[in-house]
């Protein structure tokens, strides 16, 4: 039998234990993931007119919550691709260090995931990038993320590129830090010798473009305007240093999708081939930075909308426990394809929907 | 009808105005005071667990997962009140300000809810070391010293109600261990340190002389099979230890955050080049001097590293082999001689320590003090005022009022700002920056506290005494 002396410690402990116990309710039980509902109550295909007719309902269930509705068009059916991200540690890096290249692998991972993504995130290194670059076959179905600041020497080098076909082929290329394709990087781990002579500078952009793309800006300034797509899918990456020049976008046939300041974006989509490069502004300041980076890139990946365009979107901001029915009405040709991506807007957002429409019906995969 | 005696007699205890007056002055604190380098992180950590991202889902936490659950608990209650969004404002004039991340000030609603499990915290550390006080010297004046040498010390106040830090949640799951270790409790003692652990790493630190002292304690038993008295012992505060580490991580496993787990917690740290100085015997880098050991640390990040855990590693073998030789003789008088050696060597072998980790060492400086009649008193004041002033002199004292003038109209955020910048500006006498003087004197004076607690904590757990 205990004292009484002790009896106020086995109170205390137990007390400290139940708190732990129901916080962990709390974090795993209590917070559902579903604020927010949302529901297409009709949908219809008007061969007449070629007009898509949809409506909705959307309710916030206990907080206030700003929501995203948009719609995207696109000829051909869209799938989620093979996502590989290049991570080797036996090779340079530039201008980014080891952590921040975690943390964009690590956000990503989570990023796509909570967005439905159905393909999982591949970390590869120099050789399978390579195997990856030389197997065309499979471009088309494959996204390549880039977040070293240079291309590993085994594959792009004075003498070597492997990445322009591969992208021409349909790859979709993603660039995030240092100015595109700007280094070469050897299998060393000490800091990039900017006075090597495998580096290609600038000319790497007429080697792929063939054409001069960005307009080098200094590190900490910041686009200031959104870009239209930017807006709708809350694209918050600001940094201009190896951003894109805005007229070579739209000369090249690509997308703004980015902040916007003196005729730059902070992130452009430029088409090569049957294939597209997304180029960051390249500076990612803090680790906070590289998870803003993820961010946009899973938004821009899941959305669609670097192979859709925008047809209608709408923002709302629902009080708690109101409902809110609205309506779409789009003239479009009939043998388009729809993605209805439908998010929060926060930072902390969980809600993510993603519908596939078309004549046939309306699925949630893609 | 039972409830007026009870309240006369809550009312009666020593210890009733005390609490009441340290209760008003705490929340007083609490409401319109922050630490905007941490603030934040509470924030967005409250706001993604009740989104549904888990405690480590997006990554901003970067502690093990017991803070968060507490966190959480107190966070959602407040939730079910006031919509969260309405817990911190975006305040773009913070941008520029030195460190500061996140242009962001949390209001008095979210402090007094992840405020009040650290209060609660304080509250009974010090009810548990005037327990302690009495129990061991039957003297009511100084249990109530004890009391309020926790309850009302400045850097305690500063670190759980201004700076909203949870070092003392930690500190009261590590005396509960040690108080049923020296109670026979060894089961019990193993989840109370496993629950310490997972809120902060350090009381892992604790685990060689926890193991000391069982071994010493089972061994100096009048039992036939002493052998196997000790392996059942210990086993008994293994299985406890391990038994609430599973758990406490088994939701983030069954969720599939562990590997979000690991890198938040391990990972981000692993990859972090945190620097030294503060408390630690790095601290000499602040004399101009010596200011090339930072330089020199960054280069040498490895070494820096091995050093810390050898030296580390061979105070924690010392402490084993004491507190197991002479540990049976008095196991509380030996638990804080080792405790406090333990704590002593992290703090001067680890690169950095900050000023809120100084007050681990509190509790125990307290029970030397005022049951073994130890010196400690003035040392305690040295760390105390030591820690307040590194810690007011890293942005200035201003900097904490932040949540006053953005929920008040008592002051103007631009006015602090503009003294936080001009502080930080201002040219120091043998510094380069006045702040980085005020480093100098705070650590040497902090680091020479330590260095004597270090000393002396080692020959008491050698004293035959003991």
């Amino acid at each position: 039998m205990e004292s009484k002396n002790n009896l106020y410690l086995y109170v205390i402990s137990l007390s400290l234990i139940l708190f732990v116990f129901m916080g962990e309710i709390v974090v795993y039980v209590f917070s559902i993931k579903s604020w927010i509902e949302f529901n297409i109550l009709h949908y219809r295909f008007n061969n007449y007119d070629n007009t898509l007719t949809l409506k909705y309902t959307i309710r916030a269930k206990r907080y206030p919550s700003r929501i995203t509705i948009m719609l995207l068009s696109t000829t051909r059916k869209v799938t989620d691709k093979s996502i590989y991200i290049y991570y080797d540690p036996d090779y340079q890096k530039a201008e980014i260090d080891k952590k921040k290249i975690l943390v964009i692998i690590n956000f990503l991972k989570y990023e796509l995931k909570i967005r439905g993504y159905k393909s999982h995130l591949k970390v590869i290194n120099a050789i399978k990038l390579k195997d990856i670059l030389l197997d065309k076959s499979n471009a088309s179905n494959s996204i390549i993320i880039i977040p070293t600041g240079a291309f590993p020497e085994n594959v792009y080098s004075r003498y070597i590129n492997f990445v322009k076909p591969w992208v021409k082929y349909g790859g979709t290329l993603f660039w995030t830090t240092s100015r595109f394709g700007y280094f070469s990087a050897s299998r060393d781990t000490s800091e990039i010798n900017q006075q090597s002579f495998q580096y290609l500078g600038d000319s790497s952009q007429v080697e792929f473009f063939g054409t001069k793309i960005i307009n080098k800006q200094t590190r900490y300034m910041m686009g200031t305007k959104k870009s239209k797509i930017g807006r709708v899918l809350g694209i918050k990456y600001p940094f201009l240093y190896g951003g894109v020049n805005i007229k070579k976008v739209k000369l090249l046939q690509g997308k703004v999708l980015g902040l916007i300041k003196y005729s730059t974006t902070s992130v452009g989509m430029i088409p090569l081939g049957k294939g597209k490069i997304v180029i960051f502004g390249g500076f990612i300041p803090s680790a906070s930075y590289a998870k803003i980076i993820a961010k946009d890139i899973s938004q821009i990946i899941v959305s669609g909308v670097l192979s859709g365009k925008i047809e209608f979107y709408k923002k709302y901001s629902i009080s708690n426990h109101e409902t809110v029915n609205d309506k779409i009405k789009v003239t479009i040709p009939a043998k388009y394809k729809f993605i209805l991506y439908v998010f929060q807007n926060s930072q902390e957002g969980l809600f993510y929907k993603r519908l596939y429409i078309n004549s046939g019906g309306i699925s949630s995969g893609l | 009808m039972k409830i007026i005696p009870k309240f006369v007699s809550i009312k009666n205890h020593p210890l009733f105005y005390w609490v009441v007056l340290g209760s008003i002055l705490r929340y007083v604190l609490v409401l319109y005071t922050s630490w905007p380098y941490d603030a934040p992180i509470w924030y967005k950590t409250s706001l993604n667990i009740i989104y549904g991202n888990g405690i480590y889902g997006r990554c901003f936490f970067s502690y093990p997962p017991v803070w968060g659950y507490i966190m959480a608990f107190f966070i959602f209650i407040g939730s079910l009140f006031i919509d969260p969004k309405s817990f911190a404002k975006h305040s773009p004039s913070l941008q520029g300000l030195l460190g500061i991340g996140d242009q962001m000030i949390t209001s008095p609603q979210f402090h007094f809810f992840y405020k009040t499990p650290i209060f609660i915290s304080d509250l009974i550390i010090a009810y548990i070391l005037y327990r302690i006080v009495i129990s061991e010297t039957k003297d009511i004046n100084k249990a109530k010293q004890a009391f309020l040498m926790w309850f009302l010390n400045p850097l305690v106040l500063f670190i759980n109600c201004i700076a909203g830090q949870f070092s003392s949640i930690c500190v009261l799951f590590l005396m509960l261990s040690l108080l049923f270790l020296i109670k026979w409790r060894f089961f019990i003692s193993g989840i109370m340190l496993m629950l310490g652990i997972m809120t902060k790493v350090f009381p892992a630190y604790f685990i060689p002389l926890i193991t000391g002292l069982i071994i010493s304690m089972s061994y100096n038993q009048n039992n036939m099979n002493k052998k196997l008295k000790a392996f059942i012992n210990i086993s008994s505060f293994f299985v406890g230890l391990f038994l609430s580490a599973l758990i406490i991580l088994l939701p983030i496993i069954i969720n599939r955050e562990l590997t979000n787990f690991f890198w938040s917690v391990v990972g981000v740290r692993k990859t972090l080049s945190a620097g030294v100085g503060g408390f630690s015997l790095w601290f000499i880098q602040y004399i101009p001097y010596f200011s090339w050991i930072k330089e020199w640390q960054q280069n040498h990040p490895f070494t820096t590293l091995l050093s810390q855990h050898i030296l580390i590693l061979i105070s924690l073998s010392i402490v084993f082999l004491l507190s197991n030789f002479y540990g049976y003789r008095n196991p509380l008088k030996c638990l804080v001689s080792g405790a406090m050696a333990s704590l002593t060597s992290l703090y001067l072998f680890t690169p950095i320590i900050q000023a809120q980790y100084l007050i681990w060492i509190f509790p125990l400086l307290i029970i030397a003090a005022l049951v073994y009649n130890k010196p400690y008193s003035p040392l305690l004041n040295v760390l105390t005022y030591s820690g307040l002033l590194f810690n007011l002199s890293i942005s200035g004292f201003w900097i904490v009022l932040l949540p006053l003038c953005e929920f008040s109209n008592i002051l103007k955020s631009e006015d602090i700002i503009s003294i936080s910048k001009s502080y930080l500006a201002f040219p120091g006498l043998v510094n380069r920056l006045l702040r980085e003087d005020l480093w100098m004197i705070s650590t040497f004076l902090g680091v020479i506290a330590i260095l004597i607690l270090f000393i002396s904590s080692f020959k008491n757990l050698k004293k035959k005494n003991v």
